[in-house]
């Protein structure tokens, strides 16, 4: 059986700009809001150290852990699901993407557990830097994995259609590159705020 | 582009699946180096470890490998703007802070 790949990558492939093009003015503006983010994180650490260390003990790293797993294989998903789209292999791409779907809701659970026992222990945002900066910087991240479950929703439901064809590639690498920098603004909010 | 390759596919496969890999190792490293390092070693390890991570998501599973260079080169700019705010702060938390304090009261 011939296989035909769309879009994959080998030597012989001309570079081109995943997904649409004007994604990435989105995609990298995104970015550099939450670089300026780390930066205010990483100021406020350095002019409150035992705020920060206080603030460091009342979280659980396990639950950090598991997110970092959870969001991981969530983008191993949604790369394993794209590279069947190149071969227009659609119900085995639906699958990868309802699985990165699933542990992206199982971020979410987490982090609606981690909140509610941070409120419950007494956090408060409007006195204490590390509170206010952790529900900051959480709270618009898991916004970004709000959004990037329903772009999720509309891959699958890319997949699904009857005609679905290469004409859905840059759409579904698109929406695949937004839930990547999601997974890469977390892997950077989990080294600041679960582990150093 | 079309092409008739299987085997770029299984190929591929492979790469992101070694990626995934690589990615829980690398965080599990960094987990098991919290409890075993002084704090000055384990930051820097933990920068580098994360470094890692985000370098091979934006490179393989992003695909900035096969996207021109312009491209390229804004992601990686942001990777090292990224990494050296939190490296200064992290390793000259003193200074960081003096200079700071400096800019808000002039």
């Amino acid at each position: 059986m011939t296989t035909v790949a769309v879009g994959s990558n080998n030597d012989t492939k001309k570079r081109h700009v995943p997904g649409e093009a004007g994604l990435w003015i989105f995609v990298l503006g995104d970015m550099c809001v939450f670089a300026l983010f780390f930066a205010l994180w990483s100021i406020s650490h350095a002019q409150h150290p035992e705020m920060f260390a206080q603030g460091h003990a009342s979280i659980s790293q396990m639950s950090g852990v598991i997110n970092t797993l959870a969001l991981l294989t969530s983008s191993f998903c949604v790369a394993w699901g794209m590279n069947q789209v190149y071969v227009l292999r659609f119900k085995a791409a639906r699958r990868a993407f309802l699985s990165a779907f699933s542990l992206g809701g199982v971020f979410v659970l987490v982090k609606i557990g981690e909140y509610r026992h941070k409120i419950l222990a007494g956090a408060d945002a409007t006195q204490n830097e590390f509170d206010m900066y952790y529900f900051v910087l959480t709270g618009v991240h898991l916004l970004h994995v709000l959004v990037g479950m329903v772009a999720l929703l509309l891959m699958i439901a890319r997949c699904k259609r009857p005609h679905a064809g290469t004409q859905d590639v840059p759409f579904l690498e698109g929406a695949g590159v937004y839930w990547h920098m999601v997974d890469v603004l977390w892997i950077v909010l989990f080294l600041l705020i679960y582990m150093v | 582009m079309v092409n008739t390759e299987k085997g770029s596919l299984i190929s591929q496969q492979r790469t992101i699946t070694i990626t995934w890999l690589l990615l829980v190792a690398l965080m599990l490293y960094a987990l098991h180096l919290s409890g075993s390092l002084a704090p000055p070693l384990f930051l820097m390890c933990a920068l580098g470890l994360t470094l890692l991570k985000v370098v091979l998501v934006i490179w393989i599973y992003m695909d900035i490998r096969s996207a021109p260079l312009w491209l390229q080169g804004l992601c990686g700019a942001w990777v090292v703007l990224v990494m050296l705010i939190i490296s200064l702060a992290y390793l000259a938390p003193e200074q960081l802070a003096r200079a700071t304090t400096t800019l808000a009261t002039n």
